[in-house]
């Protein structure tokens, strides 16, 4: 469920900044295009966590079993 | 505490390099002007610098146009409206034999910054000066500061995107192996873990593969331009991606079968030479040219392929990422081996 | 039996299988004319040698998928456990490659020639035929000696839906760009000599993938 979502995100993303090529341009290329850097530190932070969720369900499913 | 003293280190180490990749300055350098052809006689243009503290040292900024080694052509302030827009003016001379002219400028804080191939001379329009004015080349140093990120066009800040994508790649292939370490074992032994192991290996390696190419695109997008390209790297990263999700298919399909976990090691094996087949061998074999440092073909980079600077950072954030990866493996493998011993 | 002995049974075993049922090879050969005259019906003119090279290895590899997918289809079941106790695996192995290759390069010489005939020959005026058949060979070793192992885990799996382009497809990626590569060149005319370079690549993936199936493949049939 939570890939579903990320990858829709994702998708949806793409999609307006192919839409908006120059709006887009301005707002990651003002004061040498370090919003670029946290977009990718982002991606990295979210896409762990992301991750981090699936092993807490894991875990949770194991929990269950055990009773 | 003792036990898990290499989780720290790994922790440690991808938070320095994060913490260094955000806190540590560019370096000063040009982005653009706003005109990029000069007519003959008086020009007047805008700059758009970086970290240029042309506010902060007003008194000592000055820059000529570079004309080849030697000559240059001398410029002058004419406004300063903040630290990083200035405009200036010049004079070219009528007897100028060359027309492409690259832009430095200069102050006490920053040294010499320039901006290559700024603008090109179109010698049919304008009025020349009457008298050739040139003066000699000269380069002048800056405050030096301890660790900056090196300024490259076009890259700009997204530099230090370097620590944050390329770790993923190299997680990926460190997990890769140990992927591959334990089919070959389970392939001698029988032994069901080491099927869990190279499974879990294989999951780890397919988030980090996908982190890889995530941030890779959103970098590509604004350094070169598009969301993906044609280069000898980008084709290996795609069919690691292809085959780490067909072991995962495969695994999937193979569910109710008795020697599941045979095809799935046998699979697992050919992949890895596949890729590394790709990887390794195939750009070198066709010659294609590559974006990427440490190929030919992007100028960009190469001043700063072994920036003793950088890799400061970049060897601990790469052991850093390298370590948290296998943290990460081996809780996966944790938990699968718990669920398959419950069931 | 001593190896080799046992591998020409297996490939006359194979031929006889193949020749009884000469229908399946008729329906890749019709593929082939099938896939290649949709080609010449939605371009509107003839291809250029670009063109006509990628067309020709998609075409290639789909058509090998088609033959070699159902190569274990006759070993699954009751007649599995037979053979299992009568050759040795190495054998069975190198008797597939050996079969699925030959059938790979006539498949690829007849492609050829429907290419010849429906997307017109300008583009084979200048081919260097000696190069370009050395490359057609050892693709068609590579390419059999990856889809043979592949067809042997899909036929462990029963051949669900699709699983084997899945699988094979990503694998087939570095042959594929090598042979495509070295065949540009002997289209251009470059002949196999001033190729060296390619052609020591395909011959060396060629050996690491029949290695890998020889000693991967006594695995998968152990069971």
């Amino acid at each position: 469920m939570n890939r579903i979502v990320i990858l829709i995100l994702f998708l949806i993303f793409t999609l307006r900044c192919q839409a908006q090529d120059g709006a887009l341009e301005e707002y990651f290329f003002e004061s040498g295009k370090i919003k670029v850097v946290i977009a990718v530190a982002v991606s990295i932070a979210t896409g762990l966590f992301a991750y981090l969720f699936r092993l807490d369900k894991k875990i949770k499913d194991l929990e269950k079993n055990k009773k | 505490m003792v036990k898990n003293w290499w989780k720290i280190v790994g922790a440690v180490l991808v938070i320095y390099a994060t913490a260094f990749s955000f806190l540590r300055p560019l370096e000063p350098g040009i982005i653009q002007t706003d005109k990029t052809e000069l007519i003959l006689g008086q020009n007047t243009f805008s700059v758009t610098g970086y970290n240029s503290h042309f506010v902060d040292c007003s008194s000592s900024l000055k820059g000529f146009l570079r004309v080849d080694s030697v000559r240059a052509i001398p410029i002058t302030v004419l406004y300063i409206k903040d630290n990083v827009h200035a405009e200036f003016s010049v004079n070219i001379p009528a007897n100028l034999d060359r027309t492409v002219l690259d832009l430095f400028l200069s102050n006490d804080r920053t040294g010499s910054i320039f901006l290559p191939a700024a603008f090109r001379v179109d010698q049919s329009k304008g009025n020349p000066a009457a008298l050739a004015e040139y003066t000699n080349v000269a380069f002048s140093s800056g405050e030096d500061i301890s660790f900056e990120f090196p300024f490259q066009l076009r890259i700009f800040d997204t530099i230090r995107n370097l620590n944050f994508h390329v770790p993923m790649w190299f997680t990926m292939f460190v997990l890769l192996g140990l992927s591959l370490w334990y089919s070959i074992r389970y392939l001698n032994s029988d032994k069901i873990e080491y099927d869990l192991k190279a499974a879990s290996s294989a999951k780890v390696a397919l988030i980090f593969c996908t982190l890889g190419l995530i941030t890779g695109s959103i970098w590509a997008r604004f350094a070169w331009g598009d969301w993906w390209t044609t280069d000898a790297k980008l084709n290996g990263a795609a069919v690691s991606f292809l085959l780490l999700a067909a072991y995962f298919i495969l695994r999937k399909s193979a569910e109710d079968k008795p020697n599941k976990a045979k095809i799935a090691a046998v699979y697992n094996i050919l992949s890895f030479f596949m890729t590394m087949a790709l990887i390794m061998v195939l750009p070198r074999l066709t010659g294609a040219a590559s974006l990427h440092p440490g190929e030919d073909g992007n100028p960009a980079f190469s001043s700063y392929d072994l920036d003793s600077n950088l890799r400061m950072v970049f060897y601990p954030a790469c052991a850093g990422w390298i370590i948290t990866g296998i943290w990460i493996y081996n809780l996966h493998y944790r938990i699968s081996n718990l669920k398959n011993t419950q069931s | 039996m001593k190896l080799h002995r046992q591998i020409l049974t297996l490939i006359k075993k194979d031929i006889s299988l193949e020749y009884k049922s000469l229908e399946s090879l008729a329906g890749i050969v019709l593929f082939l004319l099938a896939t290649v005259y949709t080609c010449f019906l939605t371009f509107k003119k003839m291809p250029t040698a670009e063109i006509w090279n990628a067309l020709f290895w998609i075409i290639i590899i789909f058509s090998g998928f088609n033959a070699i997918s159902g190569s274990f289809k006759n070993e699954i079941g009751g007649k599995h456990f037979y053979l299992y106790f009568l050759v040795n695996p190495k054998a069975l192995i190198f008797a597939k490659i050996i079969y699925n290759s030959t059938l790979m390069l006539t498949l690829s010489i007849i492609g050829l020639a429907i290419f010849a005939l429906f997307l017109g020959t300008n583009v084979l005026e200048d081919i260097n035929f000696l190069s370009f058949f050395i490359g057609l060979l050892l693709t068609s070793l590579g390419l059999s000696g990856i889809l043979t192992i592949i067809s042997a885990i899909a036929s462990q799996l029963d051949f669900k839906g699709g699983i084997i382009t899945v699988l094979g497809l990503p694998l087939l990626f570095p042959l594929i760009l090598i042979s495509q590569k070295y065949s540009a060149q002997a289209l251009a005319g470059v002949s196999a000599s001033g190729n060296m370079n390619l052609l020591l690549g395909l011959l060396t993936l060629n050996i690491a993938v029949i290695t890998l199936s020889y000693v991967l493949f006594p695995y998968l049939w152990r069971q």
